[in-house]
């Protein structure tokens, strides 16, 4: 009788494993309530007016003419109102308003071109009532050390892993650009570039929402957000400091702690 | 008893097969499916860490070879990674700065040997700023000096090669070509730059009469003297050190370059701090430091033995002898360091 028992407790311990091992394909089963989709907005804004490009503006007390506006956003996860968290897979977006940009420093006659992009768009959600949504300005540290790998709008090809930094191989999580004029006089101006980049400037945000964001099957659901420039730089006299890059930690973790710190805002 | 073992080893392949039915499938109706490279690993060296989002194969490795020694890469189709990485120069090219590249411009830095790559994991270029051969691909490809490709011409260039097309589809089947497949072919070759073929490991491995009486004395004194950074059988410990080169860094000019490892890391202690090098083939590789001050291993042994300055941010080992910094060697010692450096030249290694 020994034997039949151990046979039995072996073929247990296989289907066990069996089921285990094939489990994968029961979190393909399609959630209670479907699945449905969702939308972020990233509209950039200087305090209550829209952000322009190509325009004299007031930007943190000083004249700007602004050229470009570019970040990461990745790691997308939203969370149910009963604290189920959905993680966004491969979730690496490319947000940006910009004129054309010289390809690889201007020395090949080619450019990328003027953009403005600000809405993301969110597939697969299972249907539900999300109160908090969780993203990070910038790239994860396996994917910032690594420019072969790519998921998502992630590429080493569009301006956000080049020019100056290619001795440091690694993403430019954020970018501002444009000219910097001292008073209404200065014809001339200066260039201005804010940069900001390398793994310990990743940025986590956490958003609550007093409304939920319902996603449904049949209802494609929008979170519009607003991204204050004039926020990003409080605290940072942009005159003296119309360069911020790796060159600048500080200032570059002042750029990265204001972004989650009241930058960004929901609508 | 054995009967019952039959069953049982039947019944778990069964289960064992349930769940890979369908790789198995894939495999038959992919005959091209790239071959895992085995690398021959020395007996006396630890295993290479596992890069696994890049597993080497061996269409893979030889797609990098191709496009290693192939001036295509490049803006003027002249200059392949070999112009600089030359295998007879211990893949590097004999220079202090070179002027190999695309415009002839003197570079900002030394051409690193390439040496023992698939064990270099704690970052690379002379200041750690690429953290893996992947990434550090696109440093010298798009680099205006050195190669200047656009990195967006790339696949358009591989796509009019029938021969290049091939490679990359059994390489990376299923794929279209792109640099980053191109960056991690380039990667996978390098990796295969093993040189343990010396007459040092020949000792190493038990031939005691590959090294003579004053090469031995070498060895105990670079053990003593050099290992604290030249160490293990890599001769590097891929850190990076402040040697005394320099004393003073307040040259912020060309993006930190004169900073050493602080323009990564902006840490005070790396202030001039530089990768150390590995001593595999050191005769071979001259000159020497980040920026090829050094003409000769003389030069070298001099500057640990009278001319390194000290600064906050100078390496430990180098205080560790008395009031002044550096390491006291004696004329015969500086004698039997450089018989013994000659032993590790791998002759088998500089002739691929």
């Amino acid at each position: 009788m020994k034997t039949p028992l151990k046979y039995t407790l072996s073929a247990l311990c296989a289907s066990l494993i069996m089921f285990t091992s094939c489990s994968k394909e029961n979190s393909d089963l399609e959630p209670v309530g479907g699945s449905g989709e969702a939308s972020l907005v990233f509209d950039a804004k200087l305090g209550d007016n829209d952000f322009v490009l190509g325009q004299d503006v007031d930007f943190g007390g000083h004249r700007v003419n602004f050229s470009r506006f570019r970040y990461w956003v990745s790691n997308v996860v939203l969370v149910n109102s009963d604290g189920t968290e959905h993680k966004l897979e491969n979730s690496y977006f490319l947000i940006e308003e910009n004129a054309e940009i010289p390809v690889q420093g201007g020395s090949y006659n080619k450019v990328y071109p003027a953009n403005k992009r600000e809405e993301v768009k969110l597939s697969g959600l299972p249907a539900g009532d999300y109160s908090t949504v969780r993203f990070a300005i910038g790239v994860d540290e396996k994917y910032n050390d690594n420019l072969a790998l790519t998921a998502g709008e992630l590429s080493a090809l569009n301006g956000m892993a080049s020019d100056s930094w290619m001795w440091f191989t690694s993403y430019i999580f954020t970018t501002v650009g444009g000219r910097i004029y001292a008073d209404d006089a200065d014809t001339e101006g200066k260039f201005l570039q804010l940069e900001t980049g390398s793994n310990d400037r990743f940025q986590q945000i956490e958003l609550n929402l007093d409304q939920p964001l319902t996603v449904s099957a049949d209802r494609s659901a929008t979170l519009h957000l607003n991204v204050d420039l004039n926020k990003l730089v409080e605290g940072i006299d942009i005159w003296t400091n119309s360069t911020i890059g790796s060159g600048q930690p500080e200032l570059m973790k002042q750029i990265t702690d204001n972004f989650a710190a009241g930058t960004i805002t929901v609508q | 008893m054995t009967g019952r073992l039959i069953q049982l080893t039947v019944f778990a392949t069964l289960v064992l097969s349930a769940c890979r039915k369908e790789d198995a499938f894939v495999q038959e109706e992919e005959p091209g499916r790239p071959v895992p490279y085995l690398m021959q690993l020395p007996p006396h060296f630890s295993k290479p860490p596992h890069m696994e989002s890049n597993p080497m194969t061996q269409e893979g490795v030889e797609l990098g070879r191709r496009l290693f020694f192939d001036g295509v890469l490049s803006r003027t189709g002249t200059v392949s990674c070999s112009t600089c990485h030359q295998p007879a120069k211990a893949f590097a090219d004999g220079l202090a700065l070179s002027n190999l590249g695309v415009t002839g411009n003197v570079l900002d830095r030394h051409t690193p040997a390439l040496i023992n790559m698939a064990w270099q994991n704690n970052g690379l270029f002379w200041d750690g700023g690429s953290k893996n051969l992947e990434s550090l691909v696109f440093g010298p490809l798009t680099h205006l000096d050195e190669m200047g490709m656009l990195l967006s011409d790339i696949p358009a260039l591989m796509y009019g090669n029938a021969d290049y097309v091939g490679m990359f589809q059994r390489a990376f089947p299923g794929k279209p070509i792109s640099v980053e497949n191109l960056a991690m072919a380039l990667a996978q070759y390098q990796r295969t730059l093993i040189s343990a073929g010396s007459r040092y490991d020949r000792f190493r491995l038990g031939e005691r009469t590959s090294l003579g009486a004053l090469q031995k004395e070498g060895l105990l004194l670079v053990e003593r003297h050099c290992q604290p950074c030249h160490s293990g059988e890599l001769f590097t410990d891929q850190k990076y050190h402040n040697n005394g080169l320099d004393d003073h860094f307040e040259d912020d000019r060309h993006e930190g370059l004169y900073f050493g490892r602080y323009r990564v890391t902006r840490q005070a202690m790396d202030l001039g701090a530089y990768r150390t090098p590995t001593l595999r083939n050191i005769s071979m590789s001259a000159p020497y430091m980040h920026d090829g001050r050094f003409a000769t291993l003389e030069d070298v042994l001099e500057h640990y033995r009278s001319g390194v300055k000290a600064s906050p941010s100078l390496d430990k080992e180098l205080l560790a002898n008395g009031a002044e910094p550096g390491i006291p060697l004696s004329n015969s010692d500086v004698k039997a360091i450089l018989a013994f450096l000659e032993t590790l030249t791998d002759e088998e290694f500089l002739n691929q």
